[in-house]
């Protein structure tokens, strides 16, 4: 007997039941592919699943796209630059960040001091003299874009002005109320600090800010050479600083606070971070922590910001997704063994081993998950352009998910077939072929 | 010993159960090589089952089975899948044929587990299927064949492993009496070839066409 037995296995050494990988998949894909019913059923799920995967994700990206291009163009274009304890803003800065690719304009401005005296001559009209205190501003003629400044009546400083020293002002809505103007086309005048200049436009806007709008705006040049530095003696732009300050301006500035400059850049739509980095370098190279840089939220934080509150849900629902279709496709995959067990059964009377059958109901259960994959990943699509088309926003999908839904949808029919390819193996040959 | 296909001593098949069932008895029988045998009994009486262990689909409850030379009693499943790989070809009655595939790919099953690839399975299986005279109807559906026709393609099928042992439980029992004579010539015809051919029955005329008839009785088999 036990000779016998020792020749079983030694005999039947090269004649064993084996499969190849190559054979199992052409089985398999005759299984699914000459039942298209039974596969578009099973791939149901998983067309689902993937489909709606690639639509959510889809549409938040898209819909990311959209604020972060709509926040480009109306708020990430304002830089704001302005002293430290460390550095000051050199007048140099607006020229040298000028040259910066991506920048629009650039403008400095400050406000020269709490009180100055104002007064508008009268002798026109008599002999009284109007007197109060009012906030003056400098800027130069790109910082008056920045501060918003809008005109009423006559026009803005220019280049002109400002490369003369022109003793040009102009005047806050609020103030020329104050100080009695309405017009100036007969060219009033009114007096700093007993300096005569020449109201030439009046103005509104002004950062938004009511206060802002009685207040009294000289270009930055004629401020340096009148007043004086808000740095009290300090460099303001070298060449502009050694030459314009003189003991009276240092003077005046001594008793009063005037506030630190601060430059507005305005860049070109989405280059306000790139060009942020740059301005620190382009105007205190040697020491790039002298000034600060405030860039606002670019699209990346914007972008994260986003992220963060969809990604949560989009992983939950492609989860979700995901899960359903794997169910399905694990339903369906029991059904089709349970309804094909005299077919299973008769493979093993022909010489499958339990593992061809596992091999083969994995093999289908993987091919319709992909297909699944395939299928969802295209309505997915079709979806994102739908719902940008009604929007009239730009589709945008990362191609890494189409890539992949295929592959998921194949781990997903696997992971489901497990179950029903073990209750396959299980299905005895005798059992099955009664009839 | 070669030309003793199979050999049975002292087997018993006891079905467990609330009443267990005594289906075979003691059975002990050899079997030539080429030989055609036809073994017959009431319905119930354990033809199949029978059958069914012969072919390793069932194992029985004690006794010893040579098949060929080989311990068939004495091994794992897979050591008796592969016997039935390459050993058993099997006819049913209801045919047992995929609905979704051609007749030629019906033929083609088998070789799936014997590693033979796509171009040798078709050439192989279309030979099968020309021995079967089925040639002309090779890519047809089973649904579009008569019963006669299907259980020629489940012989095609049965034989293109080429098996020393063709095992048919009732093969003409949905058949009507010319379809049935027919499957009967395509057996003694390869049986003369010499295939050893085990058909159960419980026709006695179709029982005749066999060279030696083997009777179950309440799980008894007798000469
Ligand atoms: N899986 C089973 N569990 C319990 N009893 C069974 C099982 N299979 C068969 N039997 C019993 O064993 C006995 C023999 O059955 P078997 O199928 O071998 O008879 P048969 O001779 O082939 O009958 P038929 O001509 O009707 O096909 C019967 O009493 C049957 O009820
Ligand atoms: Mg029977």
């Amino acid at each position: 007997m036990n000779r016998i037995k020792y020749k079983v296995s030694k005999g039947t050494e090269q004649r064993k039941s084996h499969l190849r990988i190559k054979d199992a998949i052409y089985d398999a894909f005759l299984g699914f592919a000459r039942n298209p019913t039974r596969t578009f059923l099973a791939a149901l799920g998983t067309i689902i699943g993937v489909g709606t995967l690639v639509s959510v994700s889809g549409i938040a990206t898209t819909a990311k796209q959209q604020v972060t291009s709509q926040f480009n163009s109306i708020l990430a274009t304002e830089i704001t630059v302005s002293d430290n304890s460390v550095g000051h803003i050199p007048f140099s800065a607006q020229e040298r960040v000028m040259h910066i690719k991506g920048v629009a304009h650039a403008g400095i401005s400050w406000q020269l001091m709490a009180d100055v005296n104002v007064a508008r001559d009268l002798s026109v009209s008599g002999p009284q003299q109007f007197s109060t205190t009012l906030p003056i501003y400098a800027s130069t003629p790109d910082g008056l874009t920045q501060m918003q400044a809008d005109i009423i009546t006559g026009r803005l400083f220019d280049k002109g002005n400002e490369r003369r020293f022109d003793r040009v002002a102009l005047i806050g809505s609020i103030a020329a109320r104050q100080l009695g103007i309405t017009s100036v086309a007969n060219r009033p005048a009114i007096f700093i600090n007993g300096t005569p200049f020449t109201i030439i436009g009046i103005v509104t806007g002004l950062f938004g800010q009511p206060s802002a709008l009685s207040s009294i705006i000289i270009p930055a040049s004629t401020g340096l050479d009148l007043i004086g530095s808000p740095y009290a003696g300090s460099y303001l732009g070298h060449k502009i600083n050694e030459k314009f300050i003189t003991e009276k301006s240092n003077a005046v500035l001594q008793n009063s606070s005037a506030q630190e400059p601060t430059m507005y850049v305005t860049t070109a739509k989405g280059a306000a971070g790139v060009v942020g980095k740059e301005i620190a370098y382009a105007i205190y190279p040697q020491n790039v922590n002298a000034l600060s840089v405030i860039t606002p939220p670019g699209p990346d934080l914007l972008s994260n910001a986003i992220e963060g509150t969809t990604a949560t849900l989009l992983i939950l629902l492609g989860i979700v997704a995901l899960v359903t279709g794997g169910v399905v496709i694990a339903n369906t995959s029991l059904l089709s063994v349970l309804g094909r067990t005299s077919e299973i059964g008769l493979r093993r009377a022909l010489g499958a081993r339990r593992k061809h059958i596992a091999v083969l109901t994995l093999l289908e259960a993987g091919c319709i998950g992909a297909i699944g994959g395939m299928i969802g990943a295209s309505l997915g699509v079709l979806a994102t352009v739908g719902v940008a088309a009604t929007h009239t926003w730009t589709p945008v999908l990362s191609y890494q998910i189409i890539v992949m839904a295929p592959f998921v949808g194949a781990i997903v029919g696997i992971l489901a077939g497990i179950y029903p390819s073990i209750r396959a193996t299980r299905i005895e040959p005798v059992s099955a072929l009664q009839h | 010993m070669p030309d003793q296909l199979v050999v049975l001593e002292n087997i018993s098949r006891i079905y467990e159960g609330p009443n267990p069932v005594n289906a075979l008895v003691n059975v002990s029988a050899s079997i030539q090589q080429g030989d055609f045998v036809s073994i017959q009994g009431v319905s119930g009486s354990g033809k199949s089952t029978l059958l069914n262990v012969l072919g390793l689909l069932d194992r029985p409850t004690a006794g010893k089975y040579i098949l060929n030379g080989l311990d068939a009693m004495h091994i794992s499943e897979r050591e008796r899948t592969d016997l039935r790989c390459y050993y058993i070809g099997f006819v049913f009655q209801s045919f047992h044929l995929l609905a979704t595939r051609s007749a030629v790919e019906n033929v083609e099953l088998p070789l799936y587990y014997r590693g033979i690839n796509r171009k040798k399975r078709k050439e192989s299986a279309s030979k099968a299927i020309e021995k079967v005279n089925l040639l002309h109807r090779s890519a047809s559906f089973p649904a579009t064949l008569s019963g006669g026709e299907r259980q020629r393609v489940a012989i095609a099928r049965a034989l293109v492993g080429s098996p020393k042992l063709l095992l048919c439980d009732e093969p003409t029992g949905s058949l009507d009496k010319n379809s049935s004579d027919n499957i009967l010539e395509l057996l003694e015809e390869l049986n003369e070839t010499g295939l050893t051919v085990i058909i159960v029955t419980h026709d006695s005329a179709v029982a005749n066409r066999s060279k030696r008839h083997l009777y179950v009785v309440e799980g008894q088999l007798h000469e």
